[in-house]
């Protein structure tokens, strides 16, 4: 494609118009200034404030930014253990004992954007650039299900040859794809910000959730992190979820690059934009909630050279805090992560995370186990297979869900906000996640994790209410006798 | 002396025709919920409305359980539409009326222009 074709295609995409109406006196809904003086104004917090705080949240009520504010600036080490015991148990009431596992699958790593943090910018010369073909990501997905997994997050770089049609036909693909009685079953995406038009298509083919990150809510630092493409325009991308829920895609997430910009300000921005969705589309919040760190990328300095990257320490309060302040959305922890921590703050509140993560383009089937930096985005911090993970995660008391019925069922946005803010999830995703996990080890698992599984399950059964214990017993029996896909 | 069905067939009759006064002069969305009311009220029938979209069964109205159904969810297309129905129970409404209601429900998908 010529350069002027790309650039065509450019200034093409923004439309003022699907950014302006969402506008407010002109400006969009963060306002740096406010969250700098909330975070001046809210310095070392009274501890019975930061206590009340707590309360609220473990009534399963939203927080405010000035509450969220003061809980950022606890010092206190104690107060901060009182802050990680309520993130934990207000991810009990709402998600309970679980944790929901996905895939990422990377279909193309061409992108016209200059993000300095990211190794798929358009002037790194060291990148490898491959746009999957259909084929390809048939064989990708076949490979990806052949291990277990249920769910994918597809990945995508802003590319005209990666546009809307592509993205379509490639999530078409996934969803036809099948191995043996194994199927992708839901496909959430983490594309670029498009139209409300191009929205529209993508949701008449059934994706999940629609992902996209603000990268940093800091306005001047987007601006030096983002200097040329289409993602240089920070509105465009703020507003990006806004024209999802406009366009009837109702499971919208939310995530920032932590490590560009002040990690207290972050959080803040995601609090914002929370519950900027929250008061434009009738209470519906961000379905879920991501906050990857700043990981080496192939010739992108800035990776390690950033001074506002997070420690693992402030990464755990930053975990703990966002759970605490917006207890009803999934948070996602990645692969990204060194195994130790992403276990370490799924304790805090993370309710999703990967496995048996392959990043480079093509890598699961073409069987590249290491890792390759000239064909990823950045490099991974655990690469164990999902039966590993899986092990580990049961070991610790969490069952892994590749659940998607609420999907399939109708408990989306507003249903599944009303659900989520209630507390009430784990009614229906407690059983759902067991019934998914005994699939999961009858199919796929290891004989050490099948042991360790099955264990789990018996103990699991407690947490189910007692009027759906036969049923789910039932339903575990058919699973035994082969029947697969059911749910509550 | 009518005999159960009968009755049950013109009671249900009459449920329609409040349906369809229900559902006169509301559109789209709301007409949905308003079904989705009445039912429940006159006959504990717990279902809700969706727009499918390949695998995605997207939420648009109807009624919200808070805990899981005993029995199995029924998922059913409504004809010529792309809205579909999650049934939790039926309640008392008998399997021939619950064909009726269908028959309704669809013509009400097209009527609105929900396809």
């Amino acid at each position: 494609m010529l350069a002027t074709d790309t650039n065509r295609w450019m200034s093409a995409q923004i439309r003022e118009d699907e950014i302006e109406r969402y506008l407010e006196g002109g400006r969009d809904f963060i306002a740096d200034d406010e969250i700098e003086r909330l975070l001046r104004e809210n310095r070392a917090p009274d501890p019975r404030h930061v206590r009340d705080v707590l309360a609220r949240s473990l009534a399963l009520e939203r927080l405010d930014p000035a509450e969220t504010a003061a809980l950022l600036n606890v010092e206190d080490e104690d107060l901060w253990q009182e802050i990680f015991e309520t993130a934990r148990e207000v991810k009990n009431r709402v998600y309970g004992p679980r944790i929901v596992t996905f895939a990422p699958l990377y279909c193309s790593n061409l992108c016209v954007n200059s993000c300095l943090y990211c190794a798929f910018r358009r002037e790194n010369a060291a990148e490898v650039r491959r746009r999957l073909t259909l084929d390809e990501v048939r064989k990708e997905t076949e490979a990806i299900v052949s291990v277990g997994h249920k769910r994918l997050i597809v990945v995508y770089g802003e590319h005209p040859r990666s546009d809307v049609d592509y993205i379509a036909d490639t999530i078409r693909t996934i969803y036809d794809t099948r191995v043996g009685q194994g199927e992708i079953r839901r496909v959430n995406i983490n594309a670029a910000p498009i139209s409300i038009d191009d929205l529209k298509i993508l949701k008449d083919i059934g994706i999940g959730t629609y992902q996209v990150f603000q990268e940093t809510y800091h306005h001047a630092t987007y601006k030096k992190v983002h200097p040329r493409g289409i993602k240089s325009h920070y509105a465009w991308r703020l507003y990006a979820l806004h024209r999802a829920q406009e366009a009837g895609v109702d499971d919208v997430a939310i995530g920032a690059l932590f490590g560009l910009y002040d990690w207290k300000f972050e959080v803040l921005g995601l609090l914002h934009h929370a519950i900027a969705l929250e008061r434009e589309f009738g209470g519906v919040g961000p379905h879920t909630i991501s906050f990857p760190r700043l990981e080496p990328a192939v010739n992108s300095p800035l990776t390690t050279s950033s001074s506002y990257r997070v420690s693992d320490r402030d990464f755990k309060r930053l975990v703990a805090v966002l759970r605490v302040s917006v207890p009803y959305t999934g948070m996602i922890i990645t692969a990204r992560e060194p195994a130790k921590i992403r276990m370490d703050v799924i304790n805090v509140g993370c309710t999703q995370t990967d496995a048996s993560t392959r990043i480079g383009i093509g890598a699961y089937s073409e069987g590249t186990a290491e890792q390759e930096s000239r064909k990823q985005q950045f490099m991974l911090g655990d690469t164990r297979e999902l039966d590993d993970v899986i092990r580990e995660l049961a070991r610790m008391g969490y069952l892994t869900s590749f659940c998607t019925a609420g999907y399939r069922c109708g408990r989306t946005g507003s249903y599944f906000m009303s659900i989520a803010k209630e507390g009430k999830t784990h009614c229906f995703c407690i059983p759902n996640a067991i019934l998914t996990f005994k699939e999961y080890l009858l199919d796929y698992a290891t004989e050490e994790t099948r042991k360790v599984g099955e264990a789990l399950i018996e103990t699991r059964m407690n947490d189910v209410p007692d009027r759906l214990k036969p049923k789910v017993r039932e339903r575990l029996h058919a699973i035994e006798n082969g029947t697969r896909d059911t749910y509550f | 002396m009518l005999s159960k069905t009968a009755r049950e067939t013109r009671t249900f009759r009459g449920c329609l025709r409040a349906l369809e006064e229900a559902t006169d002069g509301v559109h789209g969305v709301e007409a949905l919920a308003a079904v989705s009311q009445r039912l429940a009220e006159t006959y504990g029938t717990r279902m809700w409305f969706v727009r499918i979209l390949g695998h995605r069964w997207s939420y648009i109205a109807g009624c919200r359980p808070r805990t899981p159904a005993l029995p199995p969810l029924e998922r059913i297309p409504l004809a010529e539409s792309n809205v579909g129905m999650v049934v939790e129970t039926w309640g008392k409404l008998s399997p021939d009326n619950r064909r009726r209601l269908m028959a309704f429900l669809a013509a009400l998908a097209t009527r609105e222009k929900l396809a």
